[in-house]
């Protein structure tokens, strides 16, 4: 059988940028063929090339991308546009932002059918409930809501119900899944995979995290920096890479095997503590009595020492760092920090504590101001609490650059002009500029590339060897708190489910749960059986 | 929704209020009584007796706070006073000029959200090619050419170059055309410039690229998905816009000299008639606050996302079916 999609010596570029350099592969009928590569790789790029639809700024400037045996490089918008939805379809990345936010989702679906005169009116509305029941969703309670009423799940459910719709014969999935939790991530694969295995569809599945790929590709490719540098089997790529980005992004991809990073101990003084916690958020219009989003829990983290707070969005974890921090005031139960009670610490005593427990959060694009320059962000929290003069804080600012192995002149340069990993590492650097003796790290390294990660985590651990400052660490990711937690405590509806040090928490959970999350990791060890015959 | 729209109702009762008392404030707290300020002028053979006497006649000689809670509660009743000039109860005084104004106003908005927005689709479609530089230069003309200038230009192209509508007066629908279209193009040019920068930005939303993976031309991609979405802030100008069509309508009014608020309000502050101008201030307001609660009603409406705020979000409504 002759390619689905076959892309031939492609280059594409943005201006004087070349993000495809003379890229070639094929994708069979029936195949699930994965692109791997970290951000910039240009895999997003080859992703939209396969559609038709790369941006306004981007030219092919040699090769050919055929579509069964149309050139979509050289196809007008009409044959782009018959082609599209019909042919092939998307699973977009971010599934929050994908859906019309104004538009019920059962005609969101049925949309594909009309454009291409497949189905009209009830027919159509007909054949949009049947495809949101093949993607797992009951649609007589889902087809009529309008998006911001479903979880991010289940707008991934709607968003593959309407790429299916039309029975295309290629799907591309552009990171389907990076914005979702690890069971939910799982539960979305394995049915996305059974659907196309089920219709024969190809899949065309681009990801950043290698474990994925290689769990359920039949092909994975690797691309750096605009070029294919490796593809073959998964257990190829996986466990005898060739090139050595691929044996390094194989490396720094944290995976759950081998011991722990960091030997657990429930010892050592406790530095904050939380004593029957209570948190409920008032519901808006009073009609529903909400759950609480922290329900009579017990923490403790001690000083030098990382506690990995591990549950899905939606856990409360992120209102336990809120808590700790004291921007939310707990409803019932005592928040003691060294020794003090400060469940309702104000004024000068809250300022005090602030010095004492700084924040990283998740996103370091949004965390930092754009317009200030790195000198300024780290020396900000000297200058909220008057240290030093304004001379002392320059001098400071550069002493943390370095600390946190940023180079001498990034001092200089604004925050928009950094990479994720760079505006991580400021961020961490004006944390530290107090020399707090906590810090809560929300989710510090989920927004970042594998191997950016795994050197940013690097930097964390020797920071709190070198200054004995206590984490609390809050993640989704269980591979992750396995190299930074010394103890872990997994969350799930506002309870703790299990607590431990890391080693046995992580190798034998008590909890269910726990087994769960651990089960949805993806372990590029377990390949799916390969449905059709794998490609030299 | 019935919490919200009360809510709402009760926010546009106290600013009407606010506007009644800043007013009275304003005309009456300050030093020098309506009465006295008219002594200087066509009062002035009347004795210091007589003046007193018409003072007492209209109040003014009681106790600040009497006279505002007196004037309050006739207000609200419906009787906002009498002219101090003509006599003739306040209400119908702007009443009768305010249907002339309403309808110069409506039509005007009309031709400015039907028009601005056409502008606006018009240069997103036209993305990239020659009449989108052409017509993205359209707003920033109208916003910064003053009305009274468009109604000049207006009258001399279309009253007196080719005698299409009539140039002065309000008899008949066609004498509305020529003020209604200079009054809507300082409006619709600046509802075409939000309404542009809008689409530009909903264009750019992932939505938008999922829904042209699907195969989705230039114009459903528009018209079904990113108007409604881009409407949003630009629903929230309009409404604060109809304030300043008000007071353009003022200004329009004058120079096609149509009979309407603007011509009351001319004479009233002219003659310093403090009970006119305190009538139109709080019409004024009025018109205002029933703009701002018309945008609050047509916002959930437009977006679910505000009109689902009690709405529980489905939890478990995913299937068993593979």
């Amino acid at each position: 059988m002759s390619p689905v999609l076959t892309v031939e010596g492609l280059a594409v570029r943005y201006g004087a940028v070349e993000a495809v350099r003379g890229v070639s592969f094929h994708v069979d009928p029936g195949e699930t063929v994965a692109i791997v590569g970290e951000s910039g790789s240009g895999k997003s790029t080859l992703a939209h090339a396969a559609l038709g639809l790369l941006p306004a700024g981007a030219t092919v400037t040699a090769g050919r991308v055929l579509l069964r045996d149309t050139d979509l490089a050289a196809a007008d918008d009409r044959e782009l546009r018959h082609l599209r939805g019909r042919t092939v379809a998307l699973v977009p990345q971010d599934p929050g932002a994908s859906l019309d936010p104004v538009m019920r989702v059962g005609p969101q679906v049925a949309e594909v059918l009309e454009i291409h005169g497949l189905a009209r009116g009830r027919a159509a509305a007909l054949r949009a409930r049947e495809a949101l029941a093949r993607a797992g969703l009951q649609p007589e309670q889902v087809a009529d809501r309008y998006p911001h009423e479903l979880s991010g799940g289940m707008r991934q459910r709607v968003l593959i119900a309407a790429a299916l719709a039309a029975d295309p014969a290629l799907i591309v999935a552009d990171e389907p899944t990076s914005a979702l939790d690890v069971t939910v991530q799982k539960q979305i694969l394995d049915h996305l995979t059974a659907l196309t295995a089920k219709s024969g569809t190809s899949l065309l599945f681009v990801t950043h995290d290698l474990a994925v790929a290689a769990e359920r590709a039949d092909r994975v490719l690797v691309m750096r920096a605009g070029e294919l540098v490796e593809s073959g089997h998964p257990a190829q790529v996986f466990d005898a890479p060739r090139h050595p980005y691929t044996r390094e992004l194989a490396a720094a991809a944290p995976g759950l095997d081998g011991p722990t990073a960091r030997a657990g101990s429930t010892t050592g003084a406790p530095l904050m503590v939380l004593e029957g916690i209570d948190k409920t958020y008032p519901s808006r219009g009073g009609r529903t009595v909400d759950r609480p989003a922290v329900d009579s829990l017990d923490l403790a983290v001690s000083r030098g020492r990382t506690l990995a707070l591990v549950g899905e969005s939606g856990s409360g974890k992120t209102t336990v760092g809120r808590l700790v921090l004291r921007l939310l005031d707990p409803d019932t139960g005592r928040i003691l920090f060294d020794g003090a009670d400060v469940t309702s610490a104000r004024g000068s005593r809250l300022r005090a504590l602030r010095r004492r427990v700084q924040l990283v959060q998740q996103n370091p694009f949004t965390a930092l101001n754009p317009r200030l320059t790195v000198e300024a962000l780290i020396a900000d929290p000297l200058h909220a609490h008057r240290i030093g003069s304004s001379a002392d804080r320059r001098r400071r600012a550069a002493e943390l650059v370095e600390v946190v192995r940023l180079p001498a002149d990034t001092l200089h340069r604004r925050a928009a002009e950094l990479s994720g990993g760079q505006r991580q590492r400021v961020a961490i650097a004006r944390a530290i500029a107090l020399d707090p003796e906590l810090i809560v790290l929300d989710e510090p390294v989920s927004a970042l590339d594998v191997s950016v990660q795994a050197r940013i985590l690097d930097l964390l651990r020797g920071l709190q060897r070198e200054r004995d400052i206590g984490y609390l660490f809050i993640t989704h990711d269980l591979a992750v708190a396995r190299e930074i937690a010394h103890d872990v405590a997994v969350m799930r509806a506002g309870r703790l489910v299990e607590r431990g040090p890391a080693a046995t928490v992580l190798s034998e959970p008590r909890d269910p749960y726990t087994r769960a999350l651990l089960d949805a990791v993806p372990d590029p060890r377990r390949h799916r059986p390969v449905t059709t015959p794998a490609h030299p | 929704m019935t919490r919200y729209v009360l809510g709402r109702l009760g926010q546009a009762l106290l600013v009407v209020w606010a506007a009644y008392t800043i007013t009275f404030a304003v005309l009456y707290v300050l030093p020098g009584d309506p009465v006295s300020l008219m002594a200087g002028t066509n009062l002035g053979f009347l004795t210091t007796a007589q003046l007193d006497e018409l003072r007492h006649e209209y109040g003014f000689d009681r106790p600040l706070v009497v006279q505002y809670l007196i004037r309050l509660g006739a207000a609200v009743v419906g009787d906002w006073g009498h002219s101090i000039v003509s006599s003739r109860p306040v209400v119908d005084v702007v009443g009768e000029a305010l249907v002339s104004t309403v309808q110069l106003t409506a039509v005007g908005l009309a031709v400015a959200i039907v028009g601005g927005t056409t502008v606006a689709l018009a240069t997103v479609w036209t993305k990239r090619r020659w009449p989108a530089q052409l017509l993205a230069l359209l707003p920033p003309l109208g916003v910064a050419v003053p009305a009274f200038w468009f109604g000049l230009l207006l009258i001399q192209w279309f009253a007196f170059g080719i005698p299409l509508f009539p140039a002065f007066g309000a008899q008949g629908p066609a004498s509305l055309v020529l003020p209604a279209v200079s009054l809507a193009i300082p409006t619709g040019a600046t509802i075409a410039q939000l309404l542009t920068r809008s689409l530009d930005a909903t264009l750019a939303e992932p939505y938008i690229q999922t829904i042209r993976a699907r195969g989705a031309g230039t114009g459903r991609v528009l018209l079904r998905h990113a108007l409604r979405n881009a409407a949003l802030p630009t629903v929230t100008m309009t409404g604060l816009i109809v304030g300043g069509l008000l007071s353009g309508a003022v200004v329009v009014e004058t120079v096609f000299s149509r009979p309407g608020l603007g011509r009351v309000v001319a004479q009233a502050v002219e003659q310093q008639d403090v009970a006119v101008v305190q009538g139109v201030v709080v019409l004024a307001s009025i018109v205002f606050v029933l703009a701002g609660l018309a945008v609050d009603l047509l916002y959930p409406v437009l977006d679910p996302r505000i009109r689902a705020a009690g709405r529980r979000p489905v939890r478990s409504a995913l299937g068993g079916a593979a």
